[in-house]
């Protein structure tokens, strides 16, 4: 059965200033899973978006079943059945979880209203359907995010899509939602969804995916069968180089404890969490989604208060009250949602990845320019951030530039412990295997750092040792020979506790 | 961040500009009407500029002045300007100053603010330029700036008033008064009707003396909570006819009767009012009197005569007979 | 039956739940002024406290759109003097019959409304600004059509719009409790409704879902247009006049009603009910204050004082994610 879904044909589009698309290629066979690949700002959420008529193409033509379309609006492409997954969640905060699902199609009563009680009720079904145990009235804002990536699920498969699109769907998904994922993919296969499976966890991709097309700058590379590639060929296909040292990890010397938390302590989100970090040294926080790793950073970082438990910064008790203070103390962190927590959006690039170090950069009361682009330049350059300019505005980058902006941002500010929470969250490969060697290299010169992160090869590869966090305790501290990705999921699900 | 300045310095030009224009439309209008009233004056003795610098024109009682103002200098064929700055002391500050340029024969101003033109009086002594103040006076330390005062006697009109009110009511009763102590005017007609109430004034209760504003939409709800607080009152004294007109609203909201209005002003508006029966009683101001004197007293001046540093022309109970003959308009 | 009665009391227990710090806040005002004041609590100056608060009602009520739309609407006092200005000027200076007044009024206000919908859809101007120039314009077109004058008007049956009864009941209070209804379902139970949400709440996602984004922020500025014009001609039937100085700050009591009601300032957030008590809150305070006597100027440092330990209230019950937010914007 090669029947073509959807056809997408040298496909180009410009924004002023930047050729995001240069002539793609795709299409799409009937009940097939067809991945897309490629590195930061390729295009690939681009041509996802003038699938979804949010964008116009320049040029190029849709074919959906044999039948040339147009794709004038939102509207359009969900009456051809296209339903979206958009890499950045975009639900109505304070709108409940039904409200959302049925946003812009709500079913009206006899009385010409929205029929609440059908909306509800068939809200909760699907939830239901897809194992997720979820008051559908709960605003949108009290979810956690993967609570939200899951909404948006629900959302996008709820309109009897024929063509799925996902979109980095697992950037903020643990291992377990991933798993639950996968089965309503297969679920969803069988029933003849045909589904576009955008991510950059290379091992998703061989585990789900049927084929696979990688564009690079905005250009067609090439299509191949899953079963008939390899890791390494789709990574130099993707950056145009062959990888070699994915995660740079060398060993560094390990001096003082930089940070010592005794027994921390917020009621009801985490419980005696005690744990310490040297200099040089890479601790691992690695845990279900929801298990409190996040808030125990922000607790120490003094973004929400804690009820009991003392903190050390270089065996001097602190009483880190505000994130003010924790900058002064040389404490940075880069926040999990980069889009809620870590950015300006509508600010440019350069605002932002100088925002937390102006104080170094200030003479006085005013701002050295010359001194401010320079710092600009460095960390553009460093962490070899896409942007046209760094006037630009941060929400023109794609998700992971934006990821490697957050990152410039905090180590502009030189600290002395650096919790990184997600720090690889939506970072495309190259990307990625680049703000290791940075993780390393920092750490070399004998910066501390804290690594939060739900993707276990990364996890494992980076860290000295590791702290699994299972409902707001930390239940077991693993050393580096014992970091394996079973030794993990069986302490973080509970397992391992004798 | 370039983006940014270019676009404030955008807005910068394009406001600089508005004023501009604003101004330069404001003094060609000027300069037309200077122009119009030489070309129309007569040829006969001398001609003079005078300049009406009211506080605002958005009122009746501004505009009768303009209007008797522009009536006397056409019979005459001088020249008369008026300007605007509708309550903003700045801009009247401003008009002042062109006034003063202009070299105008003498200059008729209401105050937006009494205490707020010293600069501007100042400007035109310079000019030698003789100031007649009318209407609101300015405060006593800038008295000597301007060569005379002319008002209504609003001491009067509230002592009048307040005759009236024991005339009605000889067996007395609550009242209320609404006031606006904001204005040194409206202040006085408050005093002159406590002292128009006279030896009766113990039989009276003010039960309420709220800021109506002497504004009609501000006094209305006030005069609600009043009656509602005070099921007896017998009468409201407002400081003038929009505030006056509140409280009869708020009296026929209510559904009472038997409780009377006492005003002061006897706008069109409160003509229609007292004889329609909504008000009780209205005492006048004179606006247009106060228009005529002030053009005779400034001729007076520049014949060489002297003049009397204030001159409070008197007010007077508006009766059916002259409300209606005089209906539409001021007196 | 029975149904339908639990599904009453959950709303009623809800409306409670979520406006418990504006409520409190209400009991303890209408507490201490029945104490202070044996008038207070009578039913003749309830409802006149309700026919009071009836015009910021309708005024809120559209505010209340605007702000969860994440807008806010500078113009709509001006609007309430243009439309009664308008409205009563037609009748009585250009003789237009009584219907066709008030539906060119009502047009008028609405065409303003829709004017500042557009230039905010199509052209992404800050509402601030666009309702700020309509401001301006709308005032400006009450003066220039009046000349400034205020126009009596004693047209009885117009006069019965704001001032009539049905039964006991004060139109003014008919009209708002219609309103009030038709606004919760609007709100609440319309596809519409959940779109003003969805749009103040995140427009980029509201967009994403297929919502008219464009088409929801013209008609909710029209909305709030409609009803300022409505509570102008209300108003001007009141005061038994058209007066083009009316509406000075109404749009500030309409913001305060609905901040105290919990809508939030950067949109997404609000509820009817709670405007409705803010409504209340502002009303009461005035009305208690001026039963008791108290002097205007200080009312002024009374309600300021009660508004902001009310917004502080309300803040405090939701602490934590008051943190949080601040939180976020910390990074
Ligand atoms: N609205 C826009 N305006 C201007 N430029 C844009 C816009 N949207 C995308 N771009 C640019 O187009 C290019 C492609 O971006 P796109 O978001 O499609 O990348 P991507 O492949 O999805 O990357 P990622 O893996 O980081 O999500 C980038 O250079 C981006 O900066
Ligand atoms: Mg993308």
């Amino acid at each position: 059965m090669h029947q073509k879904v959807l056809e997408m044909k040298n496909i180009e589009k410009s924004f002023s200033g930047t050729h995001a698309l240069r002539g793609i290629n795709f299409d799409l066979e009937l009940g097939e899973v067809h991945a897309l690949l490629g590195e930061n700002g390729a295009g690939k959420s681009t041509l996802i978006k003038i699938l979804g008529g949010i964008h116009r193409p320049d040029s190029g033509t849709i074919v959906i079943s044999g039948t040339e379309v147009k794709m004038e609006n939102v509207h359009a492409a969900q009456k051809h059945g296209i339903g979206i997954i958009h890499q950045e969640i975009v639900l109505v905060p304070y709108l409940s979880v039904a409200a959302n699902i049925f946003l812009g199609r709500e079913p009206l009563n006899r009385f010409g209203l929205k029929d609440i009680n059908l909306i509800n009720s068939r809200a909760t079904e699907m939830v239901r359907e897809l194992g997720l145990n979820l008051d559908v009235r709960k605003p949108v804002v009290e979810l956690t995010i993967a609570q939200q990536q899951m909404v948006e699920i629900i959302k996008a498969i709820s309109f009897n899509v024929k063509i799925l699109v996902m979109d980095e769907p697992t950037s903020s998904l643990s291992e377990e939602e991933v798993d639950k994922l996968f089965e309503i993919i297969g679920r969803l296969k069988k029933a003849d969804v045909s589904i576009i499976y955008i991510s950059h966890r290379m091992e998703e991709l061989f585990k789900i995916s049927d084929r696979i097309t990688v564009i690079r700058d905005g250009t067609y590379v090439g299509t191949k069968k899953t079963t008939e590639t390899k890791h390494d060929e789709l990574v130099s296909m993707m950056v145009g180089r062959s990888l070699k040292n994915f995660y740079t990890r060398t060993e560094c010397e390990i001096g003082e404890v930089v940070l010592a938390v005794d027994k921390l302590t917020k009621n009801g989100v985490f419980k005696n969490v005690s744990f310490q970090v040297r200099s040089g040294e890479i601790l691992g926080f690695s845990g279900l989604i929801g298990s409190g790793r996040s808030e125990i950073m922000t607790a120490i970082f003094g973004g929400i208060p804690f009820d009991n438990g003392d903190v050390y910064l270089q065996n001097k008790k602190v009483r880190i009250r505000s994130t003010k203070q924790a900058t002064d103390f040389g404490i940075g962190m880069v926040p999990e949602d980069r889009k809620k927590q870590g950015l300006m959006l509508n600010n440019t690039v350069g605002f932002n990845l100088t925002l937390a170090s102006l104080k170094y950069l200030a003479k006085g009361f005013l701002v050295s320019t010359s001194k401010k682009k320079n710092v600009i330049q460095k960390y553009l350059q460093d962490l070899r951030i896409k942007t046209s300019s760094a006037d630009a505005l941060v929400s023109s980058l794609s998700g992971g530039n934006q990821q490697k902006v957050v990152l410039g941002k905090w180590l502009a500010t030189k600290p002395k412990l650096l919790i990184l929470d997600e720090p690889t969250r939506g970072v495309d490969v190259g990307a990625k295997s680049e703000i290791y060697a940075i993780i390393n290299q920092l750490a070399s010169e004998g910066i501390a750092i804290i690594l939060v992160s739900s993707e276990l090869p990364e996890i494992i590869n980076m860290s000295d040792s590791v702290c699994v966090v299972r409902n707001g305790q930390i239940v077991k501290q693993l050393g580096r020979t014992e970091l394996t990705q079973e030794n993990i999921m069986l302490y973080a699900t509970g397992g391992g506790i004798a | 961040m370039l983006k940014k300045v270019l676009a404030i310095t955008a807005c910068l030009i394009l406001l600089v500009s508005l004023m501009a224009g604003c101004a330069a439309s404001a003094t060609t209008s000027t300069a037309a009407a200077t122009e119009a009233a030489t070309t129309t004056a007569a040829a006969e003795g001398k001609t003079y500029s005078f300049a009406f610098l009211p506080n605002t024109q958005n009122n009746t009682f501004q505009s009768a002045m303009n209007d008797t103002f522009k009536k006397l200098a056409e019979e005459k064929g001088y020249n008369y300007v008026c300007l605007d700055p509708d309550y903003d002391v700045n801009m009247q500050l401003n008009q002042m100053a062109d006034v003063a340029n202009q070299k105008f024969d003498a200059v008729f101003v209401i105050p937006v603010d009494s205490a707020g033109i010293r600069q501007g009086l100042e400007g035109l002594k310079a000019k030698n330029i003789p100031v007649i103040n009318v209407d609101t006076p300015v405060i006593d330390a800038d008295l000597e700036l301007v060569k005379t005062v002319i008002a209504t006697d609003c001491f009067m009109a509230g002592e009048l008033i307040g005759q009236q009110l024991v005339k009605d009511l000889p067996e007395g009763g609550d009242i209320a008064i609404l006031d606006f102590p904001e204005n040194e005017s409206c202040v006085d007609r408050v005093n002159g009707f406590l002292k128009g109430l006279g030896d009766n004034a113990n039989k009276y209760k003010i039960v309420a003396q709220q800021n109506g504003k002497a504004a009609l939409d501000a006094s209305l709800p006030i005069a609600e909570d009043i009656l509602q607080a005070n099921p007896n009152l017998k009468a409201f004294f407002a400081i003038n006819d929009p505030s006056a007109m509140g409280a009869a609203a708020a009296i026929k909201a209510s559904g009472k009767t038997g409780v009377g209005v006492y005003s002061i002003d006897a706008s069109p508006d409160g003509k229609a009012a007292l004889l329609d029966g909504t008000f009780t009683a209205v005492a006048a101001q004179v606006p247009i009197e106060i228009a005529k004197t002030a053009f005779q007293k400034a001729i007076d001046l520049l014949e060489g005569k002297t003049i009397e540093p204030e001159i409070f022309l008197p007010s007077h109970l508006m009766t059916k007979e002259e409300a209606t003959a005089t209906a539409g308009q001021w007196q | 039956m029975k149904k339908n009665e639990k599904f009453s009391n959950s709303m009623a227990v809800d409306v409670v739940r979520s406006n418990l710090g504006i409520i409190a806040v209400l009991l303890l005002i209408g507490i201490a002024l029945s104490l202070l004041s044996d008038v207070f609590l009578t039913y003749d100056n309830l409802i006149s406290v309700f026919r009071q608060i009836s015009n910021n009602m309708y005024l809120a009520l559209g505010m209340t759109l605007v702000m969860i739309l994440g807008g806010i609407d500078l113009s709509v006092g001006s609007i309430v003097a243009m439309c009664g200005t308008l409205t009563v000027g037609l009748m009585v200076t250009n003789g237009v019959p009584m219907v066709l007044a008030i539906s060119l009024g009502l047009l008028i206000g609405t065409a303003a409304g829709f004017i500042n919908g557009m230039l905010v859809a199509m052209f992404r101007v800050p509402s601030f600004i666009v309702t700020l120039s309509m401001m301006n314009v709308a005032k400006g077109i009450a003066y220039v059509y009046s000349g400034g004058r205020s126009t009596r008007i004693m047209n009885s049956s117009f006069n019965v719009i704001g001032t009539g009864y049905i039964g006991f009941l004060p139109l003014p209070i008919l009209y708002m409790i219609i309103m009030i209804v038709i606004f919760s379902i609007l709100l609440n139970y319309s596809k519409f409704g959940t779109y003003i949400f969805a749009v103040g709440g995140n427009r980029e996602s509201a967009h994403l879902s297929g919502v008219p984004i464009k088409k929801v922020e013209i008609i909710v500025f029209t909305i709030a247009g409609f009803l300022a014009a409505f509570a102008g001609i209300i108003l001007s039937s009141r005061m038994y006049s058209g007066q083009p100085s009316v509406g000075e700050g109404y749009e500030l009591d309409a913001i305060a009603a609905c901040v105290l009601g919990g809508v939030s300032m950067s949109g997404g957030v609000g509820r009817i009910s709670g405007t409705i008590f803010g409504v209340m809150v502002i009303g009461i305070i005035s009305n208690g204050l001026n039963l008791m006597n108290v002097s205007s100027y200080w009312q002024l440092i009374v309600k300021g004082f009660i508004i902001m330990i009310a917004v502080l209230i309300d803040t405090q019950k939701g602490r934590q994610n008051f943190v949080t937010k601040l939180l976020a914007r910390k990074y």
